[in-house]
């Protein structure tokens, strides 16, 4: 199977579509509205330790992916128990994804049609995009993150009129603790799902430099979900943005220009997809990649599209309904520290220490 | 089968097996068997001309001539050959028969000696004069071709406002003169091969030795190999037979009529295949904003060459989508534009029958029938159809409140812009109503997606292995210069850098 | 309805994947692709039927609160 290798700018560009993600539509945690802007910087300073490390496990074994590393530090029996955890949370945040793209389309658009088709569709625009590589990948995040920087500029500029700069006062209104579950809350969804590139690992050149590119990823993924913030927050005032599930798309509905240019919530859409599409897809490479580590095949891309039908299983029977959904991103957070954190974590020390004696 | 029917077969086996066989002759020193076997080979063939001659001072120097009327120039044959072999008394020397007989005898420009029947067979039938001599196993081939050819006029598919007008015609000669007069350099190489068991097609392979990508040019060897057809009529029979993935509705190999475009393709590195009998050329490797490309754009001023570069890109966006979304906002997505003009559009849509989706695809059904009935017309009866077209479908069948009048400027919208590139025709009929589909199916969401999977087969195509779009690169202007628009002259210092490693165009280009 | 689309899908993967495995001998690859389709098939059939199937976020969300 020949070498599928992807440029810095288009990782950094995945990277950028995968953190501002779901919050095109959902907004970023908005539990504490005006202050939610601290929220996310304490957040960001919260991840760069994290990413540096998975930058470290990157550089430290170049050209070779996370299931291999692990393999190497860690023996098979162990290697294959963190594998299955690995691909556990790969296939949960991709049924995740999934299920917030299809109740979003379901309530807003297509209300007639069973939740099914509109997940199977889903499901096969994302199986062709994994199955054409992860060079492919690169390419397509690079149109994508194009097309979310214009969208949101243009909705931002369009809301101008629309803003209050009032509704951020009054400032730290709540107490530390509250600000510093949040920023947890939005350290876990979205940032530190970058974990999921680690399996990507094989196909970042050797000239790359993985510090740099997780690096400005994330933080030109901060920049953009700040600006999110502070439009959905100075449009809509606190006690809507806490209030309704979908801040985001709330506040690209009130855009009006010249009785002319209204209603445009619909071109929210194109981003959504995109990104959704985006996101699933990585969600199923690291799958299948672990898959056929797991079971020793040679070729990730024949286990995709089982793999998405397993996703699709996941997303069809994991909530009954949007309440369900959206009681689970508090919970989210704590349940996905022994992927986010601890598995990379314990990664890393033996790969420094297996390092230390060489 | 009858004894009878089944004895004729076995002997019309052997006949075709002798026949073959004698494919495989080598020509033999005696004139006699020579003749004999040519009378075989051509047996049936009446344009086939073949005459004895032999010289008026040394009766023993027997020779024997063979070409097909009709191809030749009769007096080249008689001048320089016949005459020459009848009246030379010149001295000539028994062991190097041929050779002096072509450095002291024959007075033609282009002589050859070949040694198989096949060989024979192959250059009388492209109108050479075959010379077999009594006593060598080798013949001679002279060059006496003489027919009618196409004169080299403008192409219809591809006009040009400014710049150079020629056009390919049909013969490999003049087209390899057109391309040679562009680039004298001995850089420019030119490697005949042949095709196709029963057309034995002349192909020839260009490029330019400096710049060429070998790796291309290596592949391409390797495919034209294994190509096993019994004829090449037209380029793209080959085309479909050394694609890279030959069910993909987009072009991955170019395709131009014009000799000016092959030369600056030949300049940025690519490789020109020129075959006998079609006036068309194919490059590769071929990249995806070619489709856009127009030979235009380099002779007139780069800031109208951007201008309509955008608008053709633009265009065929708009041919793809506007029927899909006319319905999705039609049907599904009231809200999505702006109310004033929606109240507009339902108001024409009142009274008619149809659901929308119905109206789009009978619409541009009609729509594709007159195009196809446009091209294939006869001049006379243009007039008449053109009034049913724009009258009777246009205007009488929106006051009939058949079709809503939005729907009749939705298809003339997508049909003209589909015109504007004409390159991807292939693509734009069939994703036009493949979206459509989508739309109606599933609203805008369906749309969307059909978007996505349209642009993800666009990002998957290759062509000879190097990709067809690529992104992510080095955003630089030497990366865009030639692609989304046009940059000036004195900026394009770079070849493209995926096509070739000696980028080098122009100084103060640093790579 | 829905499920006439769900087993025209899937026939339409055991067909143009599962087959040609099958005749380019990998078995294995062939055994676990068989093993999850049939799993999967069997609980979306089952979803779409109506029958609660359980799933496993109760159980996270159980595990979850009652750690915290």
């Amino acid at each position: 199977m020949p070498k599928e290798i992807i440029s810095s700018r288009q990782i950094i560009a995945s990277i950028i579509a995968f953190i501002v993600g779901n919050s095109v539509i959902l907004g970023v945690n908005s539990e504490l509205a005006q202050d939610s802007w601290i929220a996310l910087i304490i957040a960001t300073i919260l991840i760069i330790p994290l990413i540096l490390i998975y930058a470290r496990i990157i550089k430290l074994y170049p050209g070779k992916d996370f299931c291999q590393i692990v393999e190497l530090l860690l023996g098979k029996i162990l290697s294959k128990i963190i594998i299955i955890l690995f691909i556990w949370y790969a296939m949960h945040l991709g049924a995740l994804v999934l299920k917030f793209f299809s109740e979003f389309t379901k309530i807003s658009a297509l209300f007639n049609t069973p939740e099914i088709i509109i997940l199977m569709t889903m499901t096969i625009v994302t199986v062709y995009l994994s199955k054409s590589g992860i060079e492919v990948l690169g390419r397509w995040s690079i149109i994508v993150c194009t097309i979310i920087c214009f969208l949101l500029i243009l909705t931002i500029i369009f809301s101008i009129p629309n803003m209050d700069f009032n509704n951020f006062f009054p400032i730290m209104n709540h107490d530390l603790k509250e600000i510093l579950k949040s920023s947890f809350d939005i350290f876990s969804f979205p940032f530190a799902e970058i974990v999921l590139f680690l399996s990507m690992a094989s196909s970042y050149s050797q000239k790359n430099n993985p510090y740099k590119i997780y690096l400005y990823g994330c933080l030109l993924g901060s920049i953009f979900l700040l600006s999110v913030i502070i439009r959905n927050v100075s449009i809509l005032g606190v006690p809507l943005v806490k209030s309704e599930y979908f801040p985001s798309y709330t506040a690209t509905r009130l855009i009006n220009i010249g009785d002319f240019l209204t209603r445009i919530e619909g071109t929210i859409t194109i981003n959504f997809i995109f990104v959704g599409l985006t996101k699933t897809a990585v969600c199923l490479i690291a799958a299948s990649k672990g898959f056929t580590f797991l079971f020793n095949l040679k070729d990730y891309k024949i286990m995709i599209i089982p793999i998405s039908l397993l996703i699709l299983m996941l997303a069809t029977i994991m909530y009954n309904n949007v309440i369900e959904m959206f009681e689970f991103i508090p919970i989210y957070s704590i349940y996905a520290i022994p992927f986010q954190i601890i598995i990379p974590i314990i990664v890393w020390i033996v790969a420094e220490i297996k390092n230390k004696k060489e | 089968m009858s004894l009878f029917k089944k004895k004729e077969k076995i002997i019309e086996e052997k006949i075709n097996q002798f026949n073959e066989s004698l494919n495989n002759y080598i020509i033999s020193p005696s004139l006699d068997v020579n003749v004999m076997i040519i009378k075989q080979l051509f047996i049936d063939n009446d344009t086939i001309i073949s005459r004895s001659v032999v010289n008026n001072f040394d009766k023993s120097l027997q020779f024997y001539i063979i070409y097909r009327e009709g191809m030749v120039d009769p007096t080249i044959i008689s001048e320089t050959i016949i005459k020459q072999l009848v009246l030379s008394n010149a001295d000539i020397s028994k062991n190097n028969l041929l050779d002096s007989l072509v450095n002291q005898v024959l007075i033609t420009n282009e002589t050859r000696k070949i040694s198989s029947m096949k060989e024979v067979i192959e250059n009388v039938c492209y109108g050479d004069t075959v010379l077999f001599v009594n006593g060598c196993d080798k013949a001679l081939v002279l060059d006496t071709k003489k027919f009618q050819t196409r004169a080299i006029e403008e192409p219809q598919n591809e006009k040009a406002l400014n710049g150079p007008k020629e056009g390919f015609n049909e013969y490999l000669l003049t087209n390899l003169s057109l391309i040679s007069r562009k680039l004298k350099t001995n850089d420019l190489k030119m490697k005949y091969l042949y095709l196709g068991q029963k057309t034995n097609t002349k192909c020839c392979i260009c490029y330019l030795d400096s710049i060429v990508n070998k790796q291309v040019l290596e592949e391409l060897y390797s495919r034209l190999d294994k190509i096993d057809i019994d004829g090449i009529i037209d380029a793209n029979y080959i085309n479909e037979s050394i694609k890279d993935s030959p069910y993909s509705l987009f072009q991955t190999m170019g395709f131009t009529e014009k000799p000016d475009v092959v030369a600056a393709n030949l300049l940025e590195g690519k490789i020109a295949i020129i075959i006998d009998g079609s006036p068309i050329v194919i490059t590769i490797p071929y990249f995806f904003v070619e489709n856009f490309q127009n030979s235009d754009d380099y002779y007139v001023n780069f800031y109208y060459a951007c201008f309509t570069r955008i608008i053709r890109m633009f265009g065929f966006f708009l041919a793809i989508t506007v029927p899909a979304f006319y319905i999705s906002i039609v049907a599904y997505h009231h809200e999505m534009i702006p109310t004033s003009l929606f109240i507009n559009v339902t108001l024409e849509r009142q009274s008619v029958p149809m659901p929308a989706a119905a109206e789009a695809i009978i619409m541009l059904l009609l729509f594709d029938i007159l195009k196809e009935t446009g091209v294939r017309m006869p001049t006379n009866i243009g007039h008449a159809l053109s009034i049913v077209g724009a009258l009777v479908i246009g205007q009488s069948a929106v006051e009939a409140k058949l079709v809503a009048a939005p729907m009749i400027i939705v298809v003339a919208l997508t049909g003209i812009t589909s015109l504007l590139v004409p390159k991807m025709n292939a693509g734009i009929i069939y994703l036009r109503y493949v979206l459509l589909f989508l739309s109606i199916i599933l609203g805008f969401y369906g749309f969307i997606l059909g978007l996505a999977c349209i642009l993800i087969h666009i990002l998957n195509l290759r062509s000879f292995g190097i990709p067809q779009l690529t992104l992510g690169g080095k955003t630089n202007y030497q990366a865009i210069k030639d692609t989304l628009f046009r940059g000036p002259w004195s900026k394009m210092k770079l070849r493209p850098k995926l096509v070739t490693d000696n980028q080098q165009r122009m100084k103060g280009g640093n790579n | 309805m829905e499920f006439i689309v769900i087993v025209i899908v899937y026939f339409l993967i055991i067909f143009f994947d599962l087959i040609p495995m099958f005749k380019k001998k990998q078995i294995k690859e062939a055994i676990i692709y068989s093993v999850i389709i049939i799993f999967t098939f069997i609980i979306i059939t089952l979803k779409i039927g109506g029958i609660n199937v359980p799933s496993p976020y109760k159980l996270i969300k159980n595990i979850i609160t009652s750690i915290t």
